[in-house]
Formats: structure tokens, C-alpha cells, sequence
């Protein structure tokens, strides 16, 4: 079974765990999406100025081509050659060649092809001229002007194994003769530099310059010029368009297309290579979370042995208690819930205690008087019957008093040690009371007289057995001067309020307040026979069947003193009740 | 913990972004404007750049060296009709040939309009000012100055390009009106290009009685200014450009034909976009050039601030 501690413990680190893996998955995910965002639209951005550039370049070169091949001096040095065939003319021409080109820097060089002649006038230091060219060089190049691929990849009729850039316009006289061509080469290292080289970074997988067919013009790798991008095919999603920048998870690309040349630069970049920095910061977030997490659970045993710990003490406390020690306290060391708990918890013990004391006392006080009760037995049959047959005689005798006497007596007897019960009615109580009467008349020889006012009301009613009895004969010995005057007995019975009231009053001598309390506060003692039972012996009983319903108090003044019980009116069979009472307890 | 599996799951996997975003071919518009040199067709490639945004069109545009230049301009034009543009716009250096470039855009079915000069091929459209009516308007303006007494003469464009020719014909149209007045010469060749000195002295040795010049382009007309101030001889011309407007605020220049060359640039491009995507537009849109003098320079200057 696991414990609270163990179950907080694990709580706190799943939810720390769970909240701090969120917050760097989220941070890294938001991050990466930021950085690939700006690093996409930076990259899109300087691929479409490089090809502004480029392109305005190349209409430039365009330009550059048609204006020469409309250049008057041109033509009239290419007739004027063509007449004379004077090399000086190639020379003016190569001279007029390199004015064309030096007007934009990004020509490599500049050729005059002229046809008739089969001549090549070049811009270039060496060579100035080419003579003697191969008729398919010549095809090439009409072929290449006809099928409108300019600007295309040319091979050079210089070197002869360079393809470059080229663009060619065709010459023609005023009588729309072609004379020639005008080719404006830019060579594939130019480019390069110029624009692959410009944009390209570490970061980057490869920046390719493509035609509009898709053939590699320049490079960032070893690509043959003039040879269709190898990739195209793979890429063909991404290359096309004007503009077409994204990521497919593993790359990021950007390609833009120029309007005029229709030349695409397209450039791939690995993902991982531009969220490097941020893959650093992820490692260093990891070895934050896990210092977090260390931390967490340090915290976690801490503040779950804070919580853990007094409850621990009231577990053990209650285990302690449960096994039998009822003495065990559990410690109160905090003044949250659990403080309470142990407070209530050690409240709870010491009523407990108090009640289980409580119990032992009464059960000890029903011993004694359930013991009284059989002392009271002894051998009653044997002295009924004895009784009996000495009341039989004397009336046989003619001894009527004698014999009357001895009944009551019996009776009395019978009563006092009956086992029918504790109580009895009203009316039973009076009848035994008028036995005894009897008998203690005969004993001081009529020297009192006794009133008897009894309730009607109040007869059905259940009493303890003998209750009446220890009052009459503390009036008989104590109360009454009977050498004085004659004693007065006055016993009554009355219910008021639901509440039953039994009076003995005699006119003896009274009673002190200072006697009355020590009566009532005199402790009950363990009595040989009937005249013993004393006071307290009825406040005893009174108490134990009733609490504190019930009591006996005293009135006393010089003329008489009476000693009232007051107990709750109940009827029906009480014996039963007690019984069930008692099995109860 | 399922959840938080899961959650994790849609974190790392889920949101992945595969977006591309892909912009296609916008439709490609080739112009070939005559000259790049003078602020008129700088003022009309601005207006045709701000419209091809706006109409989210590439603007493809060659110019030839200068205003002479016809084979050049025709092979410009040729290369665009070559690289296959949607729409092709010409000011054409010479209105009455068939060039080349207009067979194969014809073949290929390319579209081609006018601004500026109008071809007189009358199925082109074209998009610009209204030059008879330009030319008449600075006669008559020129006349009621000199009070409808003396002679004139033109410093005409290259009278190939109909619109210089017009502009001439609105002049002679209006000179015949006035019995006391008459056009001693018109000199041809000046479309964006400046007398010499020499011209100048010969023209005046030759036509010493002259009160009254109209230049048929800002270029020329501010070539002789300097030259004419002190001979008490009035110049109008056309093209409203900074320099032209200075000139005309300091004197030098009395009236001038306020061609824009923003709005002709701006409302060729918008005409080709309306075309393009199949609007119903006219055979030509005339845009309205207003006479300019020094007092109604204000207006000018409100509408150029604007």
C-alpha cells in the first residue's frame, strides 16, 4: 500500500514534470517556429534581391547586345572587312567590341561573329580575332539566335570546352542582310561570384542558379554547367512559380524566379542547420529542467515530510491506542487540521477513560448491593417455616397477639429478602410499612401513633423496594422523645408534576442543618441485617436507578422533622426494565 | 497520463508546419519606351511601375539609346514578343512601318498598344494626350500673344512618329486662321534632342523677323531659351517636367502643354490591366493635357503636390 507521502511525493513530481515539459516543448516549438519563419523570409528576401539584381543585369546585357548589334560603326567595319579584308578593321572592331562591353560590368566578354567571313572579332586581350571558323560553330550560333534561346548556355568559340552565358542578337545591313552576330557571354565563375557566392552561407546545403529549362547555370556545388539540375525532379514542388519559399520538416527552401530572364535561384538549407542555436539553448533548457526537476523533488520530500510528519504521530498514536494502551496521548505539534485531529483524538481518549472509570464504579456499587441482596436470604425458608410453626402454635395456644405478631414479622421478612424484585408499588411499599409499624408498635408498647395519608393516585406506582422503611425506623430511634410525649408518625404519599413524592414525618426532637448534611453525606455501609439500612443506602439506590431524577432531602423545624423522597412517577412492571437495563450495560 | 502522452504527441509532432507559400507567375507586361534619358520617360516608367503593383503585373521595360534609334527599339520590342510577354506597349519611333515585332506578336496573338505616339495603324490602341488639338492650342495661345501679328516657326519631333506630326498639323491647322500670321519653317528632329548653337544663329540669320516659337518637346524648347531671351522672341512648347515648369515660372517658357508623363505611364498600364482582364475599353483613351502659363501655374502645382 502506498503512503499519502509516497502519493504527494510522485503527485508533485509528475505535475512539476508535466509543467516544465510543457513549457520547454511549447518554448522550443514557438522558438523554432519564430526562427524559421525569419530565417525563411530574410532568405526569400535576399533571393529576390539578388535576382532583381541579376536581372536587371542581364536586361541590361540584353540591352548592351542589341545596341551593338544595331551600332552603325560595326556594321560599316564589318562591310569594310568584308571588302578589303584589311586585319586593321578587325582591330577597330575589337575596339568598338570592348566599348559595348565595358558599359556593364557583368559581361565576360563580347564577340562579333561575322558569318561571311566566317571571322570571330572578340573583346578580349587575346585572342582579338579567330579566323577560320568551323561551320558548325557558325550553325551553332544561327541555330541557337533561330530557336530564340537566347540567353542560353553556349559553348565558347573561343576555348572551345566552356559553356557559358550567352546572348546573341543577329546583324543585319540596311538591306537586311545578316552579316553577322553579336554574342555577350557572361562566363559560370562570374556568375558565381556575382550571385551565388553573394548569398551563400555555411548553413546552406546549395544555392543553384537555374535557366528557365532548369539547367544549372552556377552552383554553390560541382554542378556541370549546362547539365538539368539533378534535383529537379525532387524539388519539382518547390521550384516554380514566381516566388516559393516553405519547409517540408527536414529543409527549408527559397526560390525565386526572375521576370525577364527567367532564371531561378533556388536554395535549399538544412533545418537543423538554422535551429542550431536554438538545439544549444534546448540542451541547456534540458539541464534546467533537470535541475528543476531535482529540485522539485527535493522539495517534494521536504514539504511532504512537513505534512507527513504529525500525521505519521497520530497513526502511530492511534495504533497504540487501538492495541490497548488507553494512557497513549497523541502529540499536538501544529495548529493545522491534523493539530486538530490530535486534539480531538486525545479528548475523545480521556472521555472514554472517564467513561469505562465511571462504568468500574457502578459496576462495583451493583455488586455490593446485589451482594446485600443475597445476605439478606439466608436461609429464609428455613426461618419462614420455623416462623410459622411458632405463629401456628401460639394460636393454637390461644396466643392470638403472639401469633399475629409473628405474621407480621414473617411477612416482613418475606418482603425484605423477596426475590419477586426491586420494586414494588405504592401500595405494596405501605402494606410491608404497616407490618413493620406493627411490629415496633408492640415493641415500645403503643407510645406513638402513626397517620397514614396515602394517595389514591399515587398507588399504582412503582417504587424500590423497602424505601420507606430506614426512614420510619430513623424517626422511631433517633426522631421521637418517646419518654416525653406521646410520638406522632405521619406517613404520606402525593404525586405531583409527574414527579412522586413519600414523606415520613414524625415530631420528634429535629434535626440540625448541620446534622442534616452530615446524614446525607454519610457513606453507605455494608449492613448486617434490616435496621442497618441506612440513608444512604437509599440515596444509593435512588442515584443508581434513577440519577439525578430522584434524591431524599430533609425538612425539620422544632415541631416535627419529615424526611421526603422524590422520585419520577413510573408504572408498569419496573423489574423487568431494571433487567433489561442492566443486561444492557 | 494518457492525455499528457498525447498532448506531448500533438507538441512535437502535431504542429509541425509544413507551409509553403508559392506565389505563381503574375502576368507579364513588355513596354518599350523610346528614350531613357529625358525626365518625361523617367516620369512614365514611374507611373507604369506604380500601376503594375497596384495591378500585380511584372513590368518588363527596354528603351532604346535614344529617340533615333528604330532598329534597336524594334528589336527591343522583338525580344519581348520573343520572351512571350502577355501584353506588349510601344511608343514607336516610327508610326508607319509594319515592323517585324508586329507580325509575330500578331501570329502569337499578343496584344499590342500605343502610348504616347499613336501608330497610324488606327487597330492599335492608344493611350495618351491628343497632340492635333495640343499643337492648335499652343498656336493659338502663341498668336493671342503676339496679338495675331508676325512669324513663327516649329522645332518639331521626328515627324515619322504621328504624334509630332499631329502636333504640327493642330499648328498649321490654327495658323491658317490667322491672315497676318504664318509658319516660316519647321526644323524635324528634335523629339528629345537640343538645337546647337550653330542651328540656332542660322535659324536666326535666316528668320530674323521671327516673334514666335513652338517646341515640340521640352528638350528642344529649353536648348533655345537662353539663346532667343535676348531677341525678344516668345517660345511655348510642350511636356510638363520640373525643368519645363521652371522655365515657365521664370518667363523664359510662355505656355506649355501640360503632358504628364506619371499619368501617361500610370493610365497606359491601368488601359493594358482593363484589356487583360476582359474589360470592355476603348480604341483610345485621350487623357486631357491642359495649357499651362504663369498664372495658371498654381493649379499646376497643386495637382503635382497631389
Amino acid at each position: 500500500m502506498k503512503s499519502i507521502r509516497s502519493k504527494i511525493l510522485t503527485a508533485m513530481i509528475w505535475i512539476t514534470l508535466l509543467a516544465s515539459a510543457a513549457v520547454t516543448v511549447i518554448f522550443y516549438r514557438q522558438s523554432a517556429g519564430v526562427i524559421e519563419e525569419n530565417y525563411l523570409k530574410t532568405l526569400q528576401q535576399r533571393n529576390a534581391q539578388m535576382i532583381d539584381v541579376m536581372d536587371q543585369t542581364m536586361k541590361n546585357i540584353h540591352d548592351i547586345t542589341i545596341y551593338a548589334s544595331c551600332d552603325q560603326e560595326l556594321k560599316n567595319g564589318i562591310q569594310q572587312y568584308e571588302n578589303r579584308q584589311n586585319s586593321e578593321y578587325l582591330d577597330l572592331l575589337a575596339e568598338r567590341l570592348k566599348e559595348f562591353c565595358g558599359r556593364e560590368a557583368g559581361i565576360s566578354s563580347m564577340y562579333l561573329l561575322m558569318k561571311n567571313e566566317k571571322v570571330l572579332v572578340t573583346s578580349e586581350e587575346y585572342p582579338v580575332y579567330k579566323k577560320e571558323l568551323q561551320n558548325s560553330d557558325i550553325r551553332n550560333i544561327e541555330t541557337f539566335f533561330e530557336e530564340e534561346k537566347s540567353p542560353g548556355i553556349l559553348q565558347d568559340l573561343v576555348s572551345d570546352k566552356e559553356l557559358q552565358l550567352s546572348f546573341v542578337e543577329e546583324i543585319r545591313s540596311e538591306k537586311e542582310e545578316v552579316l553577322g552576330y553579336i554574342l555577350s557571354n557572361v562566363g559560370e565563375r562570374e556568375l558565381y561570384y556575382q550571385y551565388i557566392d553573394e548569398i551563400y552561407e555555411d548553413t546552406m546545403q546549395e544555392v543553384v542558379l537555374l535557366d528557365d529549362e532548369g539547367r544549372v547555370l552556377t552552383s554553390s556545388e560541382k554542378y556541370e554547367t549546362g547539365a538539368v539540375y539533378w534535383n529537379l525532379e525532387c524539388y519539382q514542388k518547390r521550384i516554380g512559380g514566381a516566388e516559393n519559399f516553405g519547409t517540408d520538416g527536414s529543409n527549408l527552401y527559397s526560390y525565386c524566379k526572375a521576370p525577364f530572364s527567367g532564371f531561378g535561384l533556388f536554395v535549399v538549407t538544412e533545418r537543423n542547420a538554422v535551429l542550431h542555436t536554438l538545439q544549444e539553448t534546448g540542451k541547456y533548457f534540458v539541464c534546467v529542467l533537470l535541475i528543476v526537476m531535482a529540485a522539485a523533488v527535493f522539495a517534494a520530500l521536504y514539504l511532504s515530510g512537513l505534512i507527513y510528519r504529525p500525521l505519521k504521530k497520530l497513526t502511530g498514536a492511534m495504533s497504540k491506542v487501538s492495541e490497548g494502551n488507553l494512557d497513549f496521548r497523541a502529540e499536538v505539534g501544529s495548529n493545522d487540521e491534523i493539530g486538530l485531529l490530535a486534539e480531538d483524538f486525545n479528548e475523545m481518549l480521556d472521555r472514554i477513560e472517564d467513561l469505562i472509570q465511571r462504568l468500574i464504579i457502578e459496576e462495583d456499587r451493583k455488586k455490593d448491593v446485589e451482594l446485600e441482596a443475597l445476605q439478606y436470604q439466608i436461609t429464609p425458608h428455613f426461618m419462614y417455616n420455623t416462623l410459622n410453626s411458632i405463629k401456628y402454635a401460639a394460636l393454637i395456644k390461644g396466643e392470638t397477639e403472639t401469633g399475629k405478631l409473628i405474621g407480621d414479622f414473617v411477612e416482613l421478612l418475606q418482603a425484605a429478602i423477596s426475590k419477586k424484585g426491586t420494586f414494588i408499588t405504592v401500595a405494596e411499599e405501605i402494606h410491608i410499612l404497616e407490618k413493620y409499624i406493627h411490629l415496633q408498635e408492640f415493641r415500645y408498647g403503643g407510645q406513638f401513633h402513626v397517620r397514614y395519608e396515602i394517595s389514591m393516585e399515587t398507588e399504582g406506582y412503582q417504587v424500590p423496594r423497602l424505601l420507606l422503611q430506614p426512614l420510619v425506623e430513623n424517626s422511631l430511634l433517633h426522631g421521637m422523645d418517646l419518654k416525653e410525649k406521646e410520638g406522632c408518625l405521619k406517613i404520606k404519599t402525593e404525586l405531583v408534576e409527574g414527579r412522586l413524592y413519600l414523606k415520613v414525618t414524625d415530631n420528634g426532637r429535629g434535626m440540625t442543618e448541620e446534622q442534616i448534611r452530615k446524614l446525607l453525606s454519610e457513606k453507605s455501609r455494608k449492613t448486617t441485617g434490616f435496621t442497618a439500612i441506612g440513608i444512604p443506602n437509599i440515596q444509593e439506590r435512588l442515584h443508581l436507578y434513577y440519577g439525578e431524577d430522584a434524591g431524599i432531602y430533609y425538612e425539620s423545624s422544632e415541631q416535627e422533622t419529615t424526611a421526603v423522597i422524590f422520585l419520577p412517577a413510573q408504572k408498569g412492571d419496573k423489574n423487568n426494565e431494571t433487567d433489561q437495563n442492566n443486561h444492557c450495560r | 497520463m494518457a492525455v499528457a502522452a498525447g498532448c506531448g504527441i500533438w507538441l512535437w509532432w502535431g504542429g509541425e508546419k509544413k507551409d509553403v507559400i508559392s506565389r505563381s507567375d503574375p502576368y507579364r507586361i513588355g513596354v518599350v519606351t523610346k528614350s531613357r534619358t529625358s525626365e518625361y520617360w523617367m516620369m512614365i516608367q514611374s507611373g507604369m511601375e506604380t500601376a503594375a503593383r497596384q495591378a500585380g503585373a511584372e513590368l518588363i521595360l527596354f528603351s532604346p539609346e535614344s529617340e533615333a534609334d528604330q532598329e534597336a527599339q524594334e528589336k527591343l520590342a522583338g525580344s519581348l514578343i520573343k520572351k512571350n510577354v502577355d501584353v506588349l506597349a510601344v511608343a514607336p519611333i516610327d508610326s508607319g512601318t509594319y515592323p517585324e515585332y508586329r507580325k509575330t506578336a500578331e501570329k502569337k496573338g499578343i496584344p499590342i498598344v500605343s502610348y504616347d505616339t499613336p501608330f497610324e495603324d488606327p487597330d492599335v490602341p492608344y493611350v495618351g494626350i491628343d497632340n492635333q488639338k495640343a499643337g492648335y492650342r499652343l498656336a493659338e495661345y502663341l498668336c493671342e500673344a503676339l496679338e495675331h501679328q508676325g512669324d513663327i516657326g516649329v522645332i518639331a519631333g521626328d515627324l515619322r512618329q504621328l504624334n509630332h506630326r499631329q502636333r504640327v498639323e493642330g499648328i498649321c491647322d490654327y495658323i491658317e486662321k490667322e491672315p497676318n500670321m504664318q509658319v516660316v519653317f519647321v526644323e524635324e528632329g528634335y523629339g528629345n534632342r537640343k538645337l546647337s548653337e550653330t542651328e540656332i544663329h542660322k535659324l536666326q540669320d535666316q528668320y530674323p523677323e521671327i516673334r514666335g516659337i513652338i517646341a515640340n518637346s521640352a528638350v528642344a524648347a529649353l536648348g533655345l531659351v537662353d539663346e532667343v531671351k535676348t531677341h525678344n522672341i516668345l517660345v511655348v512648347s510642350h511636356d510638363a517636367q520640373s525643368d519645363s515648369i521652371e522655365a515657365l515660372r521664370d518667363g523664359s517658357i510662355s505656355a506649355l502643354i501640360a503632358q504628364y508623363g506619371y499619368e501617361i505611364g500610370y493610365e497606359t498600364i491601368s488601359y493594358i490591366d482593363a484589356m487583360y482582364k476582359g474589360k470592355n475599353v476603348p480604341k483610345k483613351k485621350i487623357l486631357e493635357a491642359e495649357l499651362l502659363t504663369g498664372e495658371s501655374l498654381e493649379k499646376y502645382d497643386e495637382k503635382y503636390s497631389q
